[in-house]
C-alpha cells in the first residue's frame, strides 16, 4: 500500500463516559488496533477492564482506535491493545501491518506495553501459516512461529504466570486453530496448568510469549476482567513509564472480579 | 409410501425408544431420532420422498420464522409436521420426518379405504399434502439439504453464535456456498439479501429469490462496535453501509462496487415499529403487483425480519394473501420469545431468550428504549455456560449491558455465570448497589420480585438452558398458563401412535 493512501488517526479522543476529575492529572493513550475487524472472540472487555480500574482511581483514558489504512505518531501510545479475529480477517490486517511496522516497533522497544490476544499475538510473531497453506507475514516482534493445526484447542484454561505478574493464577478460556512454537531464549508468559496453551506438543505445556512489555497469549474470557492483578499490572507499567518510576498505583478492592474468577473456577 | 426392511426396522425401534423415554418422564426427541439415524443412516433421504419440504436456517429468528411460516401454511387445510419443539439437528429433523411420513402413510390409507367405500354420497378425495416445515441449524443444514431434496431453503442470517461450537461466521457462509454448489433438482433457495454473508453464501447461486428491508428510515449510518465488520469476499475490503439495521444487516457494497447487496425481489416498503406492542409493515414485490399490508404482536427489527422472511417463502410457495394475513394477524410468541407468562394474580413475567450478542442487542435495545412508567418492571439476567448455551462466555463483552445504565431499578444477575456477568454489568457503569447476582434462576426470580414490590411485570432475559430451568422450576410449582400454545398442539400431532 502506498504511503498516500494512508490516512493519519489524529490526537486520542476521550469516548463519552470517560470523566475528567480536577485533581487529577493522570491520563493514558490507549491505542486500539483493528477493533471492528479483530474483535471476535470479545477482546473488547480488555478495554474495558482497563478504563473501570483506571476510572476508578481517577485516571482518565484516551482511546484512538487505528484500522486498514490509518497510521499514528510513535511516541503518542501509552499502551496497545490488539484482538482477534477471523481467518479471513487476519490476511488483510497481517497485510496492513508492514504500514504500522514502523510506528509498532519505535513504541514496543521504548517499552510501551502491548496486550496481544490470539490473532494479534500471532501477527506479533513471526509468521501465520494458515490452514490453506498461506503464509503471512508477521511483525517479528516477538520471536515466535505459528502454523494451523488439526481441529481446535478449546476449552477453559489455567495458567500460572511466570512474567509480569509471576505466580497469580491467570484464568480464561482458549480457542484457537493455530499452534505457536517459541524461539529459544523467548520466555513463555506461564505455565498451563489445565488447557492447553501455546500448543499441543509441546510438554510440559506453556502459554503465550513475553518480551520487554510485550504480553501475547491465547487466552479470550476476557482475560483482564477477572484477573484484575494483570489489568493493574499494565495500568501501573503504561503509568510508571509515563510518570516515573516512582508513581504508585492506588489499592482498589477486587471483589466482583474474585467473585467471577472463584465461580469460573469451578467451571474448570 | 414404500420403506426398505432397515427403514421399518429404525422407525420402529425409535418408536419404542421415544415411548419408554416418556414412560420415564422424558419429553426428548433427540434421542429417539439419534437411534433412527444410526440405524438406518440413510432416513432422512428415505423419508422425505413425497414430502413438501421447507428448511428455515441461520443463527438468530429460526424458531419463529418456522413457527410462522408453519402456522401460513397451515392455513391451506393441509397436513403440516414441523420441529416446533426446535430440535434442529439432523436426529431432531429425522425424528420430525418419521411423523410426517407416518402421517403421509395414514392419509393414504384414509383415502384408499374411502376410495373403496360404499356409500351412496360422492366423497370428495382426501388432501393428500404433507408438509415438513423444518428448523434446520446452520451447520447442520448442508447436510440435511442435500439428503432431504427440499421444496425450498430459507437462509435467514449468519452471526456470531456459540464461537466455540461453530467458528466463525466465514466458516458457515463457506458452508452453504458448497451446499448450493452441490444442489440438485428444481429447490427454491429464498435468502437475506440484507446480510453480506448470506449474499456471499449464494453469490453463485444465481436463482436465488431475495427479501430485504427498503424502508430507510430506521437505519443507522454505522455499525455497533460490537458488530463483526464483514469483509468483501471479492477483493478483502472493508464493506461500506449506507444503512445499518441491526448487526451487520443492511445495505451494504464494497469501495468499488464489485461486491455489494443484492436487489431484493421482495421486500419491506414501509415499516411502523410501536415499541414492545406490535408491528405493522408492508411487503412488496418488484413489479409492485404483490402489496400486503401486515400487523404483527411481535416486537423489534428482528422480528420485522422474520415476518418478512415467512411472508416471502409463503409467496413463493403460491400461498394466498388471506391465509398469510390471517396467520400473521393471529401469531403469538414461541416458547422463549418474548413469551408471557402469569406468575400470580397481578404479576407478570416476560421471557426472552438470548443465545448471541446480536439476539440479545436486540432484546436489550427493546427494553431499554420502552417508557416503562412506575412501578417500574423488574429485570432479571441469566447465562449458563453449559454445553448448549456455549461453555464460551467472553461474548458477554461484546454484548451492549451499557444500554441498562439508565433502566430504572435493580437488575438481577443470575446462571452458572451470574459473577461473570455481574462483572460484565459492573464495568458496563451500572451502579453496584443496583447489581445484584444470585446465581440460582428461582431465587433471582423471587429476589426480582421482592426487590420491586409494586412491579406489575418482570422482564427475564435468559440463555437457553436458563430458561429451561427457569420454565420446569415455574411449571413444577404449578403456574397456571401452558408455557406456550403452540407446544400444546405439538403434544398432539407428535404421537406417533
Amino acid at each position: 500500500m502506498s504511503p498516500a493512501k494512508l490516512n493519519k488517526v489524529g490526537k486520542a479522543s476521550s469516548s463519552p463516559s470517560t470523566k475528567q476529575t480536577q485533581d487529577c492529572p493522570a491520563k493514558l493513550v490507549l491505542t486500539y488496533l483493528y477493533p471492528d475487524l479483530m474483535n471476535t472472540y470479545g477482546d473488547r472487555g480488555n478495554l474495558l477492564a482497563l478504563k473501570y480500574r483506571a476510572q476508578a482511581r481517577g485516571i482518565s483514558l484516551m482511546l484512538r482506535s487505528v484500522t486498514l489504512g490509518q497510521i499514528w505518531e510513535p511516541g503518542e501510545t501509552d499502551f496497545y491493545l490488539f484482538g482477534g479475529g477471523q481467518d479471513r480477517a487476519q490476511q488483510a490486517v497481517a497485510k496492513d501491518l508492514a504500514d504500522k511496522l514502523s510506528i509498532l516497533k519505535e513504541d514496543l522497544e521504548a517499552n510501551v506495553p502491548i496486550l496481544a490476544i490470539c490473532g494479534g499475538y500471532q501477527l506479533l510473531g513471526k509468521s501465520y501459516l494458515d490452514a490453506n497453506g498461506e503464509r503471512a507475514k508477521g511483525l517479528g516482534l516477538l520471536n515466535v512461529e505459528t502454523r494451523a493445526g488439526k481441529g481446535r484447542l478449546i476449552g477453559n484454561i489455567l495458567v500460572e504466570a511466570l512474567e509480569f505478574i509471576p505466580g497469580e493464577k491467570v484464568l480464561g478460556f482458549e480457542n484457537h486453530g493455530g499452534r505457536t512454537y517459541l524461539g529459544a531464549g523467548t520466555k513463555p508468559f506461564g505455565k498451563t496448568l489445565k488447557g492447553y496453551g501455546n500448543n499441543d506438543l509441546d510438554f510440559p505445556r506453556f502459554e503465550g510469549a513475553v518480551e520487554k512489555h510485550i504480553l501475547g497469549t491465547y487466552l479470550h474470557g476476557s482475560i483482564l476482567p477477572k484477573n484484575p492483578s494483570l489489568t493493574d499490572w499494565f495500568l501501573e507499567t503504561a503509568l510508571k513509564k509515563k510518570f516515573g518510576e516512582k508513581y504508585q498505583l492506588k489499592e482498589l478492592a477486587t471483589n466482583w472480579e474474585q467473585q467471577a474468577y472463584n465461580q469460573a473456577l469451578t467451571r474448570l | 409410501m414404500r420403506h426398505g426392511v432397515r427403514i421399518w426396522f429404525a422407525s420402529g425401534v425409535a418408536k419404542l425408544c421415544y415411548q419408554v423415554l416418556r414412560r420415564l418422564g422424558k419429553k426428548g426427541t433427540a434421542l429417539p431420532g439419534l437411534v433412527l439415524l444410526k440405524l438406518a443412516p440413510n432416513f432422512i433421504k428415505e423419508a422425505s420422498k413425497g414430502l413438501r419440504i421447507v428448511l428455515v436456517s441461520g443463527t438468530n429468528g429460526k424458531t419463529t420464522t418456522t413457527h410462522l411460516l408453519a402456522d401460513i401454511l397451515e392455513q391451506t387445510k393441509a397436513s403440516l409436521v414441523s420441529n416446533r419443539s426446535g430440535s434442529n439437528l439432523s436426529r431432531g429433523i429425522a425424528w420430525t420426518l418419521l411423523l410426517a411420513s407416518q402421517e403421509k402413510e395414514r392419509l393414504r390409507k384414509l383415502e384408499l379405504a374411502r376410495h373403496f367405500s360404499n356409500s351412496e354420497t360422492p366423497t370428495k378425495p382426501i388432501n393428500q399434502t404433507v408438509w415438513a416445515v423444518l428448523e434446520c441449524d446452520e451447520a447442520a443444514l448442508p447436510k440435511v439439504a442435500l439428503e432431504s431434496n427440499p421444496e425450498l431453503i430459507l437462509l435467514l442470517n449468519i452471526f456470531r453464535d456459540q464461537i466455540d461450537r461453530y467458528g466463525e461466521v466465514d466458516v458457515i457462509a463457506g458452508k452453504w456456498r458448497s451446499m448450493l454448489e452441490k444442489l440438485q433438482g428444481p429447490v427454491e433457495v429464498v435468502a437475506n439479501a440484507d446480510d453480506p454473508a448470506v449474499a456471499y453464501a449464494t453469490l453463485d447461486h444465481l436463482t436465488t429469490v431475495y427479501f430485504g428491508n427498503n424502508d430507510p428510515s430506521l437505519g443507522k449510518t454505522q455499525l455497533q462496535a460490537t458488530a463483526d465488520a464483514l469483509l468483501s469476499p471479492i477483493d478483502g475490503t472493508r464493506l461500506i453501509y449506507e444503512k445499518v439495521f441491526y448487526s451487520h444487516l443492511g445495505w451494504y457494497a464494497s469501495e468499488d462496487q464489485s461486491f455489494g447487496r443484492p436487489r431484493p425481489h421482495y421486500f419491506i416498503n414501509k415499516m411502523n415499529l410501536r415499541g414492545l406492542k406490535a408491528t405493522s409493515l408492508t411487503v412488496q414485490d418488484q413489479s409492485g403487483k404483490q402489496n400486503l399490508d401486515l400487523e404483527f404482536k411481535l416486537p423489534g427489527i428482528y422480528n420485522a425480519y422474520n415476518l418478512l422472511a415467512a411472508t416471502t417463502a409463503a409467496l413463493r410457495l403460491e400461498i394466498g394473501e388471506k391465509a398469510i394475513k390471517t396467520a400473521v394477524n393471529g401469531f403469538e410468541a414461541a416458547f422463549g420469545r418474548l413469551e408471557q407468562l402469569e406468575l400470580d394474580s397481578k404479576t407478570r413475567l416476560t421471557v426472552a431468550l438470548a443465545k448471541n450478542p446480536t439476539g440479545f442487542d436486540q432484546v436489550i435495545e427493546l427494553l431499554a428504549s420502552s417508557q416503562f412508567t412506575e412501578p417500574y418492571p423488574g429485570l432479571m439476567i441469566g447465562i449458563n455456560d453449559l454445553v448448549a448455551d456455549g461453555q464460551d462466555i467472553s461474548w458477554l463483552w461484546d454484548t451492549n449491558f451499557e444500554s441498562f445504565v439508565s433502566w430504572p431499578g435493580p437488575i438481577i444477575a443470575t446462571g452458572t455465570r451470574s459473577s461473570d456477568l455481574a462483572l460484565r454489568l459492573l464495568y458496563a457503569g451500572i451502579e453496584e448497589t443496583r447489581i445484584h447476582d444470585t446465581t440460582e434462576v428461582m431465587a433471582a426470580l423471587n429476589q426480582a420480585q421482592a426487590l420491586n414490590p409494586a412491579a406489575k411485570e418482570i422482564f427475564a432475559i435468559l440463555s437457553y438452558t436458563a430458561l429451561l430451568d427457569l420454565r420446569q422450576q415455574l411449571e413444577a410449582a404449578g403456574t397456571s398458563q401452558p408455557m406456550y400454545k403452540a407446544e400444546q398442539k405439538a403434544k398432539l400431532k407428535s404421537n406417533p401412535g
